[in-house]
């Protein structure tokens, strides 16, 4: 037995000492002489993306005020379908998320009368969305290259939540939340737009339904966000 | 909803009433008082004629000025007018493009856009295993250039042409003493600005210039040809930039205008702009360009790329034009090819890179010498070596130099897509300093076996020595390359059934070539 792993041994040893060691060893593959079927600009393409959107208030709501630039995020993947060099079509299935922070003054009426430390609204979304692309630099090899891209998105909100903090005595903070908000709209829709360059884009998002329930009509949260993202491929 | 469809229509309005880039092919020129005597530099003059290209050339008389004035008066703006291709780039809406196309002294028009030149310089963070010193002696010695030096050849009276993104502190640097203090940097322009100075922006056309012509504080030279004449164009606007292929096509009607003789730019086309199989030497505008330049006389030395790694693989335009000198890289201290260099061949199927160079090297940045990774530098390193080799060879028509410096390659007659014919080698051309070694190679028919051996020279220890192989089709396309590490005689054994009919096997081993023809 002993001689037989020592003859297996040496013929291991000798197999990697003999062994010639390529140091480079290429099989060349034909050139693919047609678009690519997957890529930036191939038939299809699938990228994740993240983003991140700021709210912009449209209107001065004393009694509902949120401050401007109240932030959120948004992560998610797009699948493009190309017809031509100039046009393609798309969806998303994206989630998003959406702050809305209160200003606290005296004027405030909604969600409460109170004045709290900080007071904001938290909207998580998952949704989908239908796009149209236009590219407008026609002539590019695989790659994303300047584009617009319009369309609409419909969401659902599991997550409504309303958060407050509140200073109690010895200068603690007391974190409150309140979940399943019964005066917001579980499903919201709209509009988005994005311009790019390869992976970089700008988008807005302008939301066409109303998301806080009657009689808070008047509270009605801002409409427009505008963002910035990456396509990550 | 006001905001948001006046942030849409803002957006619509920007992208669809951008101007688009064009270029204008214009059907006649206006010989009447052309002079090429008055036209050209003598630099440029003497070339023509060692070239046996006619003085009267109707691609060399310049744009008609009426037609650019008209031009001018109905688009954004004219951008270059192009003599070679009797054409004018210039911006223009489609409403303008449409009326400019009505033109009786227009032949076509070509959409240009703007794509991404790729300044071939590498991610300098890779690993490796070799300290600083030694790379500046390195890079040269796997040229001989130590053979030239010796034969006191350092590039004289050869006119180079230097195409990048800046060239700050080339004013200035002790390196490029010797060049200023003798007035060798003849014309320099800007064409990204048009303006005269180009002493500034990004440092790589400093290093590139180091890498042809630069000497160190101690009189060592970081390149060959020491005493070459400069002319310095600046067409790109940065390392990467958005960058427009005819600021690259006016500059070579520049050089060519003020005689130069080589052309080295380090940059290229791939992605952004096309597809792999567009690398067929013929798609890319500025590869014609390049052509067009090599049928001037000028030899064109372009960087191969630095895709080897990246989706991309391939080289790119320039480089996929056949009259260009394209140059891989390998890592100096072993030979072989450099991991990011980028492969061959052109989509249809010729060879490239030509010729390869040391793919890290040692030269001044903006500042202070280091060391430099990137195809852009084995680029210089040859146009370097292509000077000198000018020098000894003054009468050599520009191509049959591109045809001379690819048969001086250390591995020619074999080649492959990752080297093209190997490492120029001064030698070459210098026939008296070649050496020739006595090591063999045996392609050997063992039962159902093909066995290639190979054997150093006398008391030459082959261990840690590359043997090259591949295997062409009958058409003349590899069908794989390898480089061995030899560790035995026996370098090579595969199964016959894995050759067809008409495949040729070659090996090169030391500087000894042997094939087998299926």
């Amino acid at each position: 037995m002993k001689k037989i792993l020592f003859v297996v041994f040496c013929f291991s040893v000798a197999h990697f000492v003999l062994a010639q060691t390529p140091v480079l060893d290429v099989a060349v593959e034909p050139y693919n002489m047609g678009r690519p079927e997957n890529g930036p600009n191939g038939k299809r393409f699938v990228n994740s993306f993240i983003g991140m959107h700021f709210v912009l208030p449209t209107e001065t709501n004393d009694a509902a005020p949120v401050k401007p630039l109240s932030t959120g995020f948004r992560f998610g993947i797009m699948n493009k379908f190309r017809f031509n060099d100039f046009f393609s079509i798309g969806y998303l299935l994206d989630f998003n998320s959406y702050n809305f922070n209160y200003s606290q003054s005296a004027k405030k009426t909604f969600p409460d009368t109170l004045i709290h430390k900080t007071q904001n609204i938290g909207l998580a979304s998952i949704g989908t969305g239908l796009y149209f692309r236009f590219n407008f630099d026609v002539r590019r090899g695989d790659y994303l290259g300047h584009y617009l891209d319009l369309g609409a998105y419909a969401d659902w909100l599991p997550f409504r939540n309303l958060y407050y903090n509140d200073k109690i005595d010895f200068g603690q903070i007391q974190h409150s939340r309140i979940s399943r908000l019964n005066f917001v709209e579980k499903y919201q829709y709209g509009l988005f737009a994005a311009v790019g360059l390869n992976r970089f884009t700008i988008f807005g998002r302008y939301r066409i339904s109303d998301v806080i329930k009657s009689p808070y009509h008047s509270a009605e949260l801002p409409r427009l966000t505008i963002g910035v993202g990456l396509c990550l491929f | 909803m006001r905001i948001f469809i006046f942030g849409l229509v803002f957006f619509i309005v920007l992208f669809t009433s951008a101007q688009n880039k064009y270029w204008v092919f214009l059907n006649s020129k206006d010989t009447a008082g052309y002079n090429p005597k008055s036209f050209f530099d003598p630099k440029a003059i003497e070339r023509r004629i060692k070239n046996d290209i006619p003085l009267w050339d109707y691609t060399d008389i310049p744009v008609n000025s009426e037609f650019v004035n008209t031009l001018t008066g109905m688009s954004d703006s004219v951008l270059v007018a192009s003599r070679w291709f009797n054409a004018v780039c210039l911006l223009a809406s489609e409403y303008q493009i449409n009326e400019i196309s009505k033109l009786s002294f227009v032949s076509k028009i070509e959409q240009s856009q703007a794509g991404h030149f790729i300044i071939a310089e590498a991610d300098e963070n890779l690993e490796s295993d070799y300290s600083i010193s030694g790379f500046q002696n390195r890079q040269l010695e796997i040229m001989g250039a130590d053979l030239f030096a010796q034969a006191g050849i350092t590039g004289k009276g050869v006119r180079i042409a230097i195409f990048d993104g800046g060239f700050p502190n080339v004013d200035v640097l002790p390196c490029f003493k010797h060049i200023r203090d003798n007035n060798r940097i003849i014309k320099t322009w800007d064409f990204t600005r048009n303006k005269e100075n180009v002493y500034g922006f990004n440092s790589h056309g400093t290093t590139v210039m180091c890498c042809i012509a630069g000497i160190d504080t101690s009189g060592n030279p970081f390149g060959m040809a020491t005493d070459a004449e400069f002319l310095l164009a600046r067409t790109e606007i940065g390392a990467e930039p958005f960058s427009e292929e005819e600021n690259w096509v006016a500059a070579l009607e520049w050089a060519d205008k003020n005689g130069a003789d080589i052309i080295n730019s380090s940059l290229g086309y791939t992605f952004h702009r096309y597809f792999p199989y567009n690398m067929d030497g013929k798609t890319a505008f500025i590869s014609r360009g390049a052509n067009m330049a090599a049928s001037k006389g000028i030899l064109v030395v372009n960087a191969a790329g630095n895709e080897g790694t990246d989706k991309w693989y391939y080289i790119g335009a320039p480089a996929d034009a056949d009259s260009v000198l394209a140059v891989g890289g390998v890592d100096p201290y072993n030979t072989v090819h450099i991991s990011f260099s980028s492969y061959g061949p052109t989509a249809d199927g010729r060879l490239k890179p030509n010729v390869c160079a040391a793919g890290q090297a040692y030269a001044y940045g903006k500042i202070r010498p280091g060391v430099h990774y990137g195809t852009s530098f084995a680029s210089p390193l040859t146009a370097g070596f292509a000077a000198c080799a000018m020098q000894v060879r003054p009468n050599l028509k520009a191509y049959d130099m591109f045809l001379e410096i690819q048969k001086s390659g250390h591995l020619y007659p074999y080649y492959d897509y990752a080297h093209g014919y190997g490492i120029p080698q001064a030698s070459y051309f210098l026939p008296d300093k070649k050496k020739e070694s006595e090591s063999k190679i045996e392609i050997l028919m063992e039962d159902s076996d093909v066995v290639v051996n190979v054997s150093a020279e006398k008391g030459y220890n082959c261990v840690n020595d590359f043997c090259y192989v591949h295997c062409s089709n009958k058409d003349g396309l590899l069908a794989w390359y390898k480089v061995l590490r030899v560790s035995t005689n026996e370098v090579l054994r595969i199964k016959k059934s894995n050759f067809n009919q008409g495949d040729i096997l070659r090996v090169h081993f030391h500087d000894k070539f042997n094939s087998y023809q299926f």
